[in-house]
């Protein structure tokens, strides 16, 4: 798998997945676990809600709909029990209302079928990242690169960088998620505030425009592309 | 449909009871009332005469009583009033002796004057009904005095009669006024009913006739019509989607399959591998764009979940994607002119109308050569906004201007270029959910959108 490279360094995750369909979570089971995550699975509502509240999770996948219960109640049911973990949701229904309703059932984020396998590990990395305690910083630091979010500046080996009001949002970004890899989807959804995809290279061009004032002239390149998956800003190659 | 099934006339029905109930209670208390004064009227009388001749006998003696008596019963005939005086043994003295024979029974007593109904005949005379008092004089006489009332009881005869009739008439109008109503009702349904199966057997390409009388029925057709034409268009989207979803599919589908199939057909190198797996995934890839397009159309056009619409300013909007495209027209040396002078509220889904405006950015970016310009300008017109996306590329020719809205069609010469023919289309619905009006115009050269408001 291509993915095992970029997230082999990557601290694998305890993660539930709760989907009826076999062949799918089969599939997602073992690029998942090729990609360093170690993964449980459940292929009914009522199991997944049960091993949900009895085993520690990072992240939790839930299908939308499941046979015995459905995924949006087992969401609906650990929030009512105080569980917390990170629940991203899975749903053949694409309608921008359906989003809206998992997210509100207390889902942390929405990915519609058909989905690419890149897009849901993003996704899922971001979500395990999230769970970690969250820095309080006002300052957000990697290698030599710093974000100063009170004074609005960062500072890369001691020169001061200036970046466009949308460049310092898509930069603080990709800081909170240093190491991690995050799609263009994604991208777009939290510094745009767009949920649909663009057909053309739209994020590229974002990226290399931030890419060029943040690493040009500097010999450790700390924005790099994943081939198709999306983006990740580290120190490593 | 049975006119008894209508609900009019069940409900004509239900007010007919409900009137004659009324009118029964009304008719029945105005006639208990009245008789029950008339009555006492009548007893009032005969009281009156009771007092006066005892009085009489008290002033003038038994001889001049019984003459008197003897007098009223002669005169008192023609008015059919009766008297009779009898002493301790029941002897009359004077007056009628038929009245004097008769036994009283369920006596009733006012004033110690004793009443009571009975019938008798008198001589050559009819059967009278009797309203009879006596009451006793000092030394053992009883003194009676009687009046026939049989006029009384005819009238109260009649009236009750009246009343049956008057009730029955009621209802008999109540019926006949429900089985017109409901019949009147009825055949406009029948109508309405025919046209609407007429129009299921058609695929709703069929609309209904509208009357010409201006009424609720009028006003019920035109609005099924708006709905039967929604839902012809609906079916004809859908069809027209699942052929072109068949015909546009298949070539890419085909070409992942067999590509898969020709990889496998000998035992190749890794990378070979790799390079065919590659290519699987990126033709999927465009089958999902594909898809989640044709979705996002289908959801613009089906037209109804509007809870997620807000009140948004154009300007905004329009800014946001400004800042978005505005880098990738300058990546492709493109002038982007961009012009909001002031806000503009609309009702709308902003995310919908983002990808709108979006599809018609990235057309105009796509297929603008280098040096050209695109232009993203928020005009007022009438006190409506106008959202104009224009550039000075190649444009399209104003034959198809129609065509280029319609799902998956593309100009000949952008067939070889990335796309899948929906983005247009999606702009169109978009458009068309949000009550505004999409117009292509020649911008001489190239395309200019606008977006009616």
């Amino acid at each position: 798998m291509i993915f095992c490279r970029f997230v082999s360094y990557y601290l694998g995750m305890h993660i539930l997945l709760i989907e009826d369909d076999i062949d799918a979570a089969g599939y997602l089971m073992k690029g998942l676990n090729e990609s360093g995550h170690l993964i449980d699975h459940a292929a009914d509502g009522k199991e997944g809600l049960g091993q949900a509240l009895t085993g520690h999770f990072d992240v939790m996948i839930i299908d939308r709909m499941l046979p015995e219960m459905d995924g949006l109640s087992i969401v609906a049911a650990l929030r009512a029990a105080k569980n917390v973990t990170p629940v991203l949701i899975l749903s053949a229904l694409g309608e921008v209302d359906d989003r809206v309703e998992g997210l509100t059932a207390g889902g942390d984020d929405y990915l519609t079928k058909p989905y690419a396998f890149s897009e849901l590990l993003a996704r899922i990395e971001a979500l395990g990242r999230r769970s970690a305690p969250e820095q309080k910083n006002n300052k957000l630091k990697l290698y030599d690169l710093e974000m100063d979010l009170i004074k609005h500046r960062v500072i890369r080996d001691g020169v001061s960088i200036n970046l466009q009001p949308r460049e310092f949002r898509l930069l603080e970004y990709l800081l909170r998620h240093k190491g991690q890899v995050v799609s263009r989807t994604m991208l777009l959804e939290q510094v745009w505030d767009y949920n649909f995809d663009p057909q053309t290279n739209v994020i590229d061009v974002h990226i290399s425009r931030l890419r060029n004032k943040i690493d040009k002239g500097h010999d450790k390149k700390l924005l790099h592309t994943i081939r198709g998956a999306g983006y990740s800003l580290r120190e490593t190659d | 449909m049975k006119l008894i099934n209508t609900t009019v006339f069940r409900m004509s029905m239900r007010f007919a009871a409900l009137f004659a109930v009324i009118a029964i209670f009304a008719l029945l208390s105005v006639y208990y009332i009245t008789f029950a004064e008339m009555e006492e009227q009548i007893d009032g009388e005969l009281q009156l005469e009771m007092i006066e001749l005892s009085a009489y006998y008290r002033h003038e003696g038994l001889h001049e009583l019984a003459e008197l008596t003897e007098k009223r019963n002669q005169y008192g005939r023609h008015l059919r009033h009766y008297y009779a005086l009898t002493d301790q043994q029941n002897n009359v003295i004077s007056g009628n002796r038929i009245l004097a024979s008769i036994k009283p029974k369920n006596i009733d007593i006012k004033n110690e004057i004793f009443f009571f109904d009975t019938t008798q005949t008198f001589d050559d005379d009819d059967e009278s009904i009797l309203r009879i008092a006596y009451s006793s004089l000092p030394r053992g006489l009883t003194l009676t005095v009687a009046q026939a009332n049989n006029s009384l009881h005819e009238l109260r005869e009649h009236t009750f009669t009246a009343l049956l009739v008057a009730v029955f008439i009621t209802l008999c109008i109540a019926l006949i006024n429900g089985v017109y109503m409901g019949r009147v009702v009825l055949s406009r349904l029948t109508l309405l009913n025919s046209g609407l199966d007429n129009a299921i057997k058609t695929d709703f390409r069929k609309t209904l006739v509208v009357p010409e009388q201006n009424d609720e029925f009028q006003t019920l057709t035109l609005k099924l019509n708006i709905m039967l034409g929604q839902i012809g268009k609906l079916i004809q989207g859908m069809r027209q989607v699942t052929d072109n979803v068949a015909h546009d599919l298949r070539s890419p589908l085909t070409r992942i399959r067999n590509g898969l199939e020709v990889t496998l057909l000998q035992s190749r190198s890794e990378s070979e591998y790799r390079k065919a797996m590659e290519s699987a995934i990126h033709d999927s890839n465009d089958l999902i764009n594909t898809f989640n397009a044709l979705l996002n159309i289908a959801q613009a056009e089906a037209n109804v979940k509007r809870e997620d619409w807000q009140s948004l300013d154009l300007a905004k909007l329009l800014l946001d994607l400004a800042d978005l495209y505005e880098a990738v027209a300058e990546e492709k040396h493109l002038g982007f002119e961009f012009s909001v002078p002031k806000k503009q509220i609309i009702d709308g889904n902003n995310q919908l109308l983002s990808q709108a405006i979006s599809n018609l950015l990235e057309n105009a970016i796509k297929y603008t050569p280098e040096h050209g310009t695109v232009k993203l300008e928020l005009l007022e017109n009438n006190g409506h906004p106008t959202v104009v996306v224009s550039d000075n590329g190649p444009g399209i020719p104003e034959n198809q201007f129609d065509r280029v809205l319609e799902r998956f069609y593309r100009l000949d010469g952008a067939r070889n270029s990335p796309g899948n023919g929906l983005g247009l289309s999606l702009v169109n619905a978009v458009v068309n959910l949000h009550g505004a009006k999409l117009v292509l115009k020649n911008n001489r050269p190239g395309l200019r959108v606008e977006i009616n408001f």
